[in-house]
């Protein structure tokens, strides 16, 4: 069943060069309990599409100039401001990259899960909200949380924090989980340690996750589906399966071509895509990838035409899906 | 002769306290570290973060002078030189940064920052030094125009090529350069190692690549050393490292890293726990507090590096098959 529906969603900021269309025409599904990885490059919009979808954006230089974004059948950009509140914890939890800021320098552990359990939960005690952070910390795989509940955030390794920022989104036991980039700044054995956390939290709780990162390999490993974003469009999206051993976008090609992975031959040159990712004060008509696309003719002035078929969509005027 | 031969560097790092700021406890960033690296050839340092890779780096070049140890370059020694006897070693070993927004100076223009060098070392005249920063900008792939520009005029990608072409403007034989890659997307990733790549082959040049990217080392090095609270717990050629790695946390990196095949079933084999204090190392091997090979004996001796070209520091080396 579909759990979240995203419509031609469209983002623009103000700003002192004026107005730039960083998002445009968004468009996407995800069924209750799957898994969605959303990637790109930096500026492509994945994360002003989660800040969008949870009303985050920044005010007033964000803005949302078209779009629905459909969670269970309610529009959540017509919702008012209060009732938006109540989605967020506990229908939406929501991790970010970079857990330090996230939580509260000054404020002990427990009186920072505290609020946000007791927050969606304004009828247990104080004491009962203490047991259910310790049980979310178990959950995460914090070690001896009993103590861990009364040390600020610097007193945790990098690690750690994340695990207390995944306990504090799944307080509310949401529907959802949007996990921005929450690997990023990892190590890569502390990173392998999160996503299998993620992945099992997942299966346990039947929770749908949309995973933004930029990295592929992260993708393959835990989404079943992805969506690759170009210059604030969806290019292709469809199973990991079916798209990561087949990639048909030739910026989705460029991108697997570019990554030094450890089956290559080393020492020899990369394969690169030449150029740069356009401004969003000066996008190019039409195909937003053109400018650097090898395929590239005359028709790509022109938006591309979305075509579809088993479960992918391609947002391309010169490959056939 | 090696171009450059790092022998059992230490890096300490005090930590001082209480009313008289005394001594309380070390950082011991570099424990004891050793190698060699010939002209024209790339030495990958890998590990986590502390580890004591960069420290390694800046201890080679002498922005941090090591606690102890030695450094050779072209069989002279480095160590406890004043900033003007530094002089001829800095013009032949320079250093790229991973944020070359912070390296280079965001109020000079870019033809500034690349005649600088040659100021520094008197070479040329002023014209003759703006010819050679124009032909810099060329090599590295930015538009001659550039160098009217300031760095905050440039892309994450192009900035890097501005910090690599002033680390190559003096035709250094050494580049250490500190994860040089890592802030930037793929796609401007592999054009920047492409470049690289070429310069080296071009110049001859002997590299120290740091990085915490297994693939992106593997890439670009000849040899790969793995580093683990400060000391090297592996070192060997690179395919011969990646293939059959002997040290089991060079087995749990390479287990860590998300594979992009989906062909394969290659599920993730996460290393428990995390990386302990460099203040407090465990005794004995330094990784036996995470390795899942690790026996009493192992908490006793300190292992050093055994073998000819593929080193490895485990006590259990011999009987593991990893």
């Amino acid at each position: 069943m579909t759990l979240l529906r995203v419509q031609d969603l469209s983002v623009s900021f103000t700003t002192e060069r004026g107005r730039a269309g960083v998002l445009d025409g968004v468009s996407f599904e995800l069924a209750q309990g799957e898994t969605l990885g959303l990637v790109g490059e930096s500026g492509c919009g994945k994360s002003v599409t989660s800040l969008a979808i949870t009303r985050l954006l920044p005010k007033p230089s964000g803005q949302i100039d078209q779009g629905q974004v459909w969670l269970d059948g309610v529009d959540l950009l017509t919702l008012p401001a209060s009732e938006m509140q109540k989605i967020r914890g506990p229908r939406i939890g929501m991790v970010f990259q970079d857990a330090m800021s996230a939580l509260n320098p000054v404020k002990r552990l427990h009186v920072q899960m505290d609020e946000s359990i007791r927050l969606h939960a304004p009828h247990l005690t104080r004491a009962q909200a203490r047991d259910r952070a310790l049980e979310l910390l178990t959950d995460v795989g914090i070690p001896s949380p009993q103590m861990r509940l009364n040390d600020y955030p610097h007193q945790l390794s990098g690690g750690m924090r994340q695990r207390v920022m995944i306990a504090m989104a799944l307080a509310g036991e949401p529907d959802l989980l949007i996990a921005d980039e929450p690997t990023t700044a990892l190590d890569v054995t502390v990173q392998a340690q999160i996503l299998m956390l993620i992945k099992r939290l997942q299966a346990q709780r039947g929770m749908a996750v949309i995973f933004i990162t930029h990295d592929l390999g992260v993708v393959a490993q835990i989404c079943q589906n992805v969506a690759v974003m170009y210059a604030g469009r969806m290019v292709e999206q469809g199973p990991v399966k079916t798209l990561f051993s087949h990639p048909k976008h030739p910026y989705t090609q460029g991108l697997f071509n570019s990554i030094p992975h450890l089956d290559r031959e080393p020492l020899t040159p990369l394969p690169t895509i030449e150029g740069l990712v356009p401004s969003p004060f000066e996008m190019p008509p039409g195909c937003r990838f053109a400018p650097r696309c090898s395929q590239a003719s005359e028709r790509c002035v022109t938006t591309p035409p979305l075509q579809q078929k088993d479960k992918r969509t391609l947002a391309c005027h010169e490959v056939a899906l | 002769m090696s171009l450059l031969s790092v022998r059992n560097l230490e890096k300490r790092f005090a930590i001082r306290g209480g009313i008289l700021r005394g001594v309380k406890a070390w950082v011991r960033a570099v424990n004891g570290v050793s190698f060699e690296l010939e002209p024209g050839k790339t030495l990958g340092v890998v590990g986590e973060s502390g580890c004591g890779k960069s420290t390694l780096g800046r201890a080679i070049l002498q922005l941090d002078p090591p606690t102890s140890g030695e450094v050779l370059f072209q069989g002279e020694s480095q160590i406890g030189r004043s900033r003007s006897q530094l002089m001829p070693f800095r013009r032949e070993a320079q250093m790229v940064f991973q944020d070359a927004y912070e390296a280079l100076n965001a109020r000079h223009t870019v033809g500034r920052i690349l005649t600088e060098p040659f100021e520094i070392h008197q070479i040329g005249t002023p014209d003759q030094r703006l010819e050679w920063a124009a032909g810099l900008l060329e090599r590295v792939g930015l538009p001659a125009e550039s160098i009217d520009r300031y760095p905050h005029e440039f892309s994450g990608g192009q900035r890097q090529r501005i910090g690599i072409a002033r680390a190559i403007a003096l035709e250094p034989q050494l580049l250490v350069c500190d994860e040089p890659v890592s802030a930037l997307d793929v796609s401007v990733q592999s054009q920047i190692m492409n470049l690289l790549m070429d310069l080296q082959r071009e110049r001859n040049l002997a590299m120290v690549f740091i990085a915490h990217d297994l693939a992106v080392v593997k890439h670009l090095s000849h040899e790969i050393a793995v580093m683990y609270l400060g000391s090297i717990v592996e070192i060997g050629p690179a395919q011969a490292l990646f293939n059959a790695p002997k040290h089991p946390y060079t087995r749990a990196l390479l287990d860590a890293i998300p594979r992009v095949d989906v062909t394969q079933e290659q599920p993730l084999k996460p290393l428990e726990g995390d990386v302990p204090s460099p203040i407090n190392l465990p005794s004995g091997c330094a990784f036996r507090t995470r390795c899942p090979h690790a026996q009493p004996s192992c908490a006793e001796l300190t292992p050093t590096l055994e073998g000819d070209d593929h080193r490895v520091a485990c006590h259990r080396a011999a009987d593991l098959s990893l």
